[in-house]
């Protein structure tokens, strides 16, 4: 089995879920994961000024050298454009060849939204730069998923936003998803200068328009579900292989293969779930 | 002892009761104005880069500036000045002559369209030819631009239709234009965009003749819209980074801010509601020995612009301004994204802390 530790705000619930899920089914062990959920109140507040919550350091002292998936921050997007912004705004990204803005809406310079958008995702960019600093193995930075297209679904799940939707409204999807894919890239930008690696979205998570597939939509607004969960540990075993070959090459003989629905998830520690572990 | 004229002359019409004998922040040149600016009015500014210090001063000094073209509220403050957002009532840059002025007057109600529409620039990248240096790299895409320029258009005449005082800094007699349709250029093609063509770009040096008549043209065209307006001309002290007249750059400076000066003066005297303000005396006078001018004897210091401000709000505005009396607002951040952050924050939390 692989270690790996895997870090991340509220995103990671998608890939906790997917792991239990895999050890109830007798699967998933080809992963042996530390789920280290900065939500929870162990680890909070994970920045302490400009350092690193001690808590957490200690987490990866206790894991050296394990590599590390990052799944840091992921909705700094939804500030901006989850719901109509009272002063309606839209804008296109760079490599869009044709683009039909919202009605109605002001049309703001990309640059000046990237800039916006960048301030906004400083303490996320600040963690990501201090978790890349303590780990010692290979790290990567799994990009948030997708906005949900459906104004419908969200208005159905509207989690903390129930009382502004009404008010303001679901903002367009196209919107949502030009604002998403900035976010990204500015992740990928701060991963390519802590060379990190940078994982993309699975592709089939996408439809068309770049939002997220139906099948991959949580009952909540702006995370993805077990399912979409299930597919990013698939490319979190990829990625292990390729960066940490050896560990993956135990798990190809069978070793660690087949734990039985008794090898649920049991071992938690103030957010620190090992999901595989008994 | 012979009578004339002099005898029974005021005290400010004798340089040495007016100018030499007096401190450089007695020295006041401004005769009493044909009007005044009430607090209510809205006044709108444009003009070379000195305008620039006397939009920020009006901002901040209790009055209604006029400003038809905001940053969106999700820009930071400096972000915001970054991209010349507030710097003038609309994001036109600086416009150094009148013809500048009245072609953005044509452009932006639909009677010129000029040739050099847009500049590509690399990288997809696109830049407006008439304010070349208005965001940071330009434009990221063409679409960008064109949505950005009708915005633009559409607060150029929101500012027109509006404004109750339009205040003008002329800037420039020298000019580029283009020989195929006239179109002037703040800065010469290629400087901050673009590429110079000597078969389709031209130096123009504007006469004094000229800068009224487009001056006229351009009131005519702004009385149609708005015959409510007045305007106060200044011209601005700032000489000339370079000339391509041929000529040596203080003497080039000279003549330009000579023509200006005798421009504003005939149309304050043909022109109702038309005011001027010396601006460029009280910087550039022999009274102020230099001390205004920064060390580059180019850039208006903070003391030469604060005390052009005091004077200008003592005489248009009835306001009387210690120096350095003027506090700059901080404004405020986007109300909708801190609830935003917050809902997020809390909707996260949730999931986060979910279980399957």
């Amino acid at each position: 089995m692989a270690r790996v530790l895997i870090v991340g705000n509220s995103h990671i619930a998608a890939v906790t879920k997917a792991q239990v899920r895999r050890v109830k089914a007798g699967s998933g062990a080809d992963l042996d994961p530390i789920f280290l959920n900065l939500s929870t109140e162990a680890f909070r507040p994970a920045l302490v000024g400009d350092r690193i919550n001690p808590a957490i350091r200690a987490v990866f002292e206790r894991e050296a050298g394990v590599p590390v998936v990052c799944l840091i921050g992921g909705n700094d997007h939804n500030v901006f454009g989850l719901l109509n912004h009272p002063q309606r705004f839209d804008f296109a990204l760079p490599e869009e060849s044709a683009v039909s803005f919202d009605p109605g809406a002001e049309v703001v310079p990309f640059e000046l939204v990237r800039r916006a958008m960048a301030r906004a995702m400083e303490p996320r960019l600040k963690l990501l730069e201090l978790v890349r600093q303590l780990a010692n193995g290979p790290s990567c930075q799994l990009e948030s998923p997708p906005p949900v297209p459906s104004a419908a679904h969200i208005t159905a799940h509207p989690g903390a936003f129930a009382e502004r939707i009404p008010v303001l409204g679901v903002a367009p999807a196209g919107l949502r998803a030009r604002l998403w894919r900035l976010h990204s890239d500015l992740f990928r930008e701060a991963c390519a200068r802590l060379d990190m690696d940078y994982v993309p979205a699975p592709p089939e998570m996408l439809d068309a328009d770049g939002c997220l597939v139906e099948k991959a939509w949580n009952d909540d607004p702006t995370h993805g579900n077990a399912r979409y969960g299930e597919r990013q540990l698939i490319q979190i075993a990829e990625w292990m292989r390729a960066v940490a070959p050896a560990p993956m090459a135990e798990t190809d003989t069978g070793r660690g293969l087949g734990r039985g629905p008794d090898s649920q998830p049991a071992t938690e520690a103030g957010g620190m779930r090992r999901a595989s572990q008994p | 002892m012979a009578d004339h004229p002099y005898r029974r002359a005021p005290a400010e019409a004798f340089w040495k009761g007016a100018v030499s004998g007096l401190d450089v922040f007695d020295v006041d040149p401004v005769t009493p104005p044909a009007f005044t600016i009430a607090p209510a009015d809205r006044v709108a500014s444009a003009g070379s880069c000195f305008a620039q210090h006397i939009a920020r001063y009006l901002k901040t000094s209790g009055f209604d500036f006029l400003v038809t073209e905001t940053a969106h509220p999700i820009a930071a403050p400096e972000d915001a000045e970054a991209f010349n957002y507030g710097v003038y009532t609309a994001r036109y840059g600086n416009i150094y002559t009148p013809r500048q002025l009245l072609q953005l007057f044509q452009r932006a109600y639909g009677r010129f369209a000029p040739l050099d529409d847009a500049w590509e620039a690399g990288g997809g990248r696109w830049i407006d030819p008439f304010r070349p240096q208005i965001q940071p790299g330009g434009f990221a895409s063409r679409a960008e631009y064109d949505a950005d320029r009708a915005q633009h258009f559409t607060a150029v005449r929101r500012a027109f239709e509006t404004l109750d005082v339009f205040v003008f800094t002329l800037g420039l007699t020298e000019a580029w234009r283009s020989r195929e349709d006239g179109a002037v250029y703040p800065l010469c093609p290629g400087v901050a965009g673009g590429h110079f063509d000597p078969a389709r770009h031209a130096f123009h040096n504007f006469t004094a003749g000229e800068i009224v008549a487009d001056m006229v043209a351009f009131l005519d065209l702004l009385r149609s819209v708005n015959p409510r307006s007045r305007v106060i001309l200044t011209v601005s002290p700032v000489p000339l980074v370079a000339t391509a007249s041929g000529r040596h750059v203080l003497t080039a400076t000279t003549y330009s801010k000579a023509v200006l000066r005798v421009a504003c003066e005939q149309l304050v005297g043909e022109q109702p509601d038309v005011a001027y303000f010396p601006s460029y005396e009280l910087v550039t006078g022999p009274q102020t020995r230099g001390r205004f001018l920064a060390e580059d004897l180019r850039s208006v210091t903070e003391e030469g612009v604060a005390n052009v401000m005091r004077l200008f709000l003592k005489h248009h505005c009835g306001i009387d301004v210690p120096r350095f009396g003027i506090e700059h607002a901080v404004p405020a951040g986007d109300a909708h994204l801190t609830a935003m952050a917050e809902l997020v924050r809390l909707n996260c939390d949730e999931e986060a802390l979910a279980r399957d």
